[in-house]
């Protein structure tokens, strides 16, 4: 039994030590191991790694594959502290879309991220969506996704940015018949609505539902507080970062 | 629904009103006329409102109003606008054919051994003899293992999923790292004269899509955290005229709007170690004609591109994914945004499996 821990404890350090290219390629059941049973930093630190392996050699296919492999097969806990540490730390969009949409998904998911990751995440989007000025259409997925993420954590910045997005509200409006003043009332129902909607197992999963819901529910703190529906400060307008 | 009135004239309501519109031909064509009708409304009140708007021949028209004793003219260019048309490309699950396929090979590629698996392809462990991971060089474990790479990083179904009030550059709430490859729509304002362009076709406002989806990380489609994004072709996304190569201009009598993509360099490299063949793209041409219908002429009847680069004279849609195509248009009655189905094409993989060119020394080239 010492001598299997002993060979498993000189496989891991073998692994960390080398490039991920040579891990991939020389031993993939043991990276995937690796992956699976990794603590938090260590898990971190991999894909910061697997990351830059990838910038630096970009036309590689297997780095191409081996970052988001392990992203994707991180546990739902790991999910929010890996996107706020490590997607939206990065300088490209296509990351930081990345990110976003991995807190949105993760807390859709049911996600119960601790008060400091909260916190940390909340930080870092509302910055993302600040920082977005030049139009284009990379950008506008970005908002979108960032947008999101806030309103399902419950930010009322996420609310305020999806405000600006004209026809979009136009539609919401009238599909579900509301006014920036309506009641508390009404919002608190057509959330009540949407999640039932989310929740239904024929359709499960149902992303756009329960972010409805999510947008309505932001929408009765808002009337709670005698404040209309519509955008207020918005970090970003969707309408204007669109190309 | 189209409305022409004057401004400041709202409280003009004791007035007599006579509205007349003549076309380019010299054809007339009678608004409303009496007490009050300070507005000309054009809305013909059926329950397709989807082509609820104004069918006057296009180019230029004098619309006449007759206000009491004054008289007052103002022109009024008629275009033609399509319907608003989008597109995507999906993934489905397709039953693999196991006659001939050793049992190793099958475990090697289920979920979730099949993560570490695709490892070892890039590097060309799966086309070495004495390798544990070797696909045998035949058409049967060949064929399978390109079947379970398809399967492995399928699309969930994206219909339950689409939502009608979400516009084209949300892909009416489709998710690309679940539901799509690709995605496109457009619609069209344009002017004619005698059935030919007399300009480029410009894009309607918020009307225009051309997304990449991306490839799910294989077996993970229920959490889709994270995948690999597809390559865009520089061409799609471009407006070209009837030979589809060069850009629409003003003369010709037809136009068209291509999506054209293909899966990332890992999905690529895979591709080709397993199949021996480069990776075909995939793709899409709405067609629109000239003619003052505004419908989509893509010629759906004429069966997939067997063109491994992209459609061909006469066949505008690749074998492979399954692509569907819908209209999307306003509901005035209900004041909401509906959409209609207007094909789907089933994917064929098998044939799509041999149809980009041969690798230059491969070690297998799929028949």
């Amino acid at each position: 039994m010492k001598k299997t821990l002993f060979i498993l404890i000189m496989t891991l350090g073998n692994l960390s030590a080398g490039p991920i290219k040579d891990m991939a390629t020389n031993n993939p059941d043991g990276m995937m191991n690796y992956i699976h049973t990794a603590d938090y930093p260590t898990l971190l630190q991999f894909v910061q790694d697997a990351y830059a392996e990838h910038l630096a050699a970009p036309d590689d296919a297997i780095l191409q594959y081996v970052w988001t492999l392990a992203i994707n097969e991180a546990d739902l806990t790991k999910q929010i502290p890996l996107a706020t540490d490590f997607s939206l730390s990065q300088g490209d969009l296509a990351m930081k879309q990345l990110g976003a949409r991995a807190i949105w998904l993760a807390t859709l998911q049911g996600a119960t991220p601790t008060p400091t990751q909260k916190e940390q995440a909340i930080t870092k989007l509302k910055a993302q969506l600040s920082a977005l000025t030049t139009p284009s259409q990379e950008a506008f997925q970005v908002a979108l996704y960032t947008s999101n993420a806030l309103l399902v954590l419950g930010d009322d910045a996420g609310l305020d940015a999806l405000l600006t997005s004209k026809e979009d509200v136009s539609n919401y409006r009238a599909k579900d018949n509301w006014t920036p003043t309506s009641t508390a009332t009404v919002f608190q129902t057509l959330a009540t609505q949407y999640t039932q909607l989310g929740n239904d197992p024929n359709t499960a999963n149902n992303d756009v539902e329960k972010t409805t819901a999510a947008f309505y529910r932001r929408a009765k703190e808002r009337r709670d507080q005698n404040k209309e529906v519509k955008a207020l400060q918005p970090l970003v307008n969707l309408d204007q970062i669109k190309k | 629904m189209v409305s022409f009135k004057l401004a400041g004239t709202d409280t003009w309501t004791s007035m007599n009103w006579t509205w007349t519109a003549t076309g380019p031909n010299g054809e007339t064509i009678n608004g409303p006329t009496g007490a009050g009708k300070t507005e000309w409304k054009i809305a013909d009140g059926d329950q397709d409102t989807a082509v609820d708007w104004v069918k006057w021949k296009p180019g230029k028209w004098k619309i006449k109003v007759q206000i009491g004793t004054i008289t007052t003219e103002f022109e009024q260019e008629i275009a033609i606008r399509t319907e608003q048309y989008f597109c995507f490309g999906t993934i489905p699950v397709e039953s693999e054919p196991t006659a001939g396929v050793l049992q190793r090979i099958i475990d090697q590629w289920a979920c979730p051994d099949i993560l570490g698996t695709l490892l070892r392809v890039p590097g060309g462990g799966v086309n070495n003899p004495a390798g544990d991971h070797f696909i045998p060089k035949d058409e049967p474990n060949r064929v399978y293992t390109i079947h379970r790479l398809l399967n492995a990083t399928r699309n969930l179904d994206p219909v339950p999923q689409l939502k009608a009030e979400k516009g084209l550059d949300e892909a009416c709430g489709l998710d690309p790292y679940k539901h799509y490859r690709f995605f496109a729509g457009c619609q069209f304002k344009f002017k004619v004269k005698d059935n030919k362009l007399t300009a480029k076709p410009e894009f309607v406002p918020d009307s225009k899509a051309d997304l990449v989806g991306f490839t799910p990380t294989p077996c993970s489609q229920s959490n889709g955290m994270a995948g690999v994004i597809g390559q865009k072709d520089t061409e799609s996304g471009k407006v070209k005229g009837p030979d589809g190569t060069s850009e629409a201009k003003s003369g010709d009598t037809e136009f068209s709007y291509l999506s054209k993509n293909r899966v990332g360099s890992f999905g690529q490299s895979g591709w080709k170690v397993i199949s021996g063949h480069d990776m075909p793209w995939v793709f899409l041409r709405f067609r629109f004609e000239t003619k003052d219908d505004g419908l989509i002429d893509t010629r759906f009847s004429n069966g997939a591109s067997n063109n491994p680069n992209g459609p061909d004279a006469t066949k505008d849609y690749s074998l492979v994914p399954t692509i569907y195509v819908y209209r999307r248009y306003y509901d005035l009655p209900s004041s909401q945004w509906k959409l209609q189905q207007i094909q789907k094409l089933d994917e064929q993989r098998r044939p799509f499996m041999s149809i980009g060119a041969p690798i230059s020394g491969a070690d297998y080239v799929l028949p």
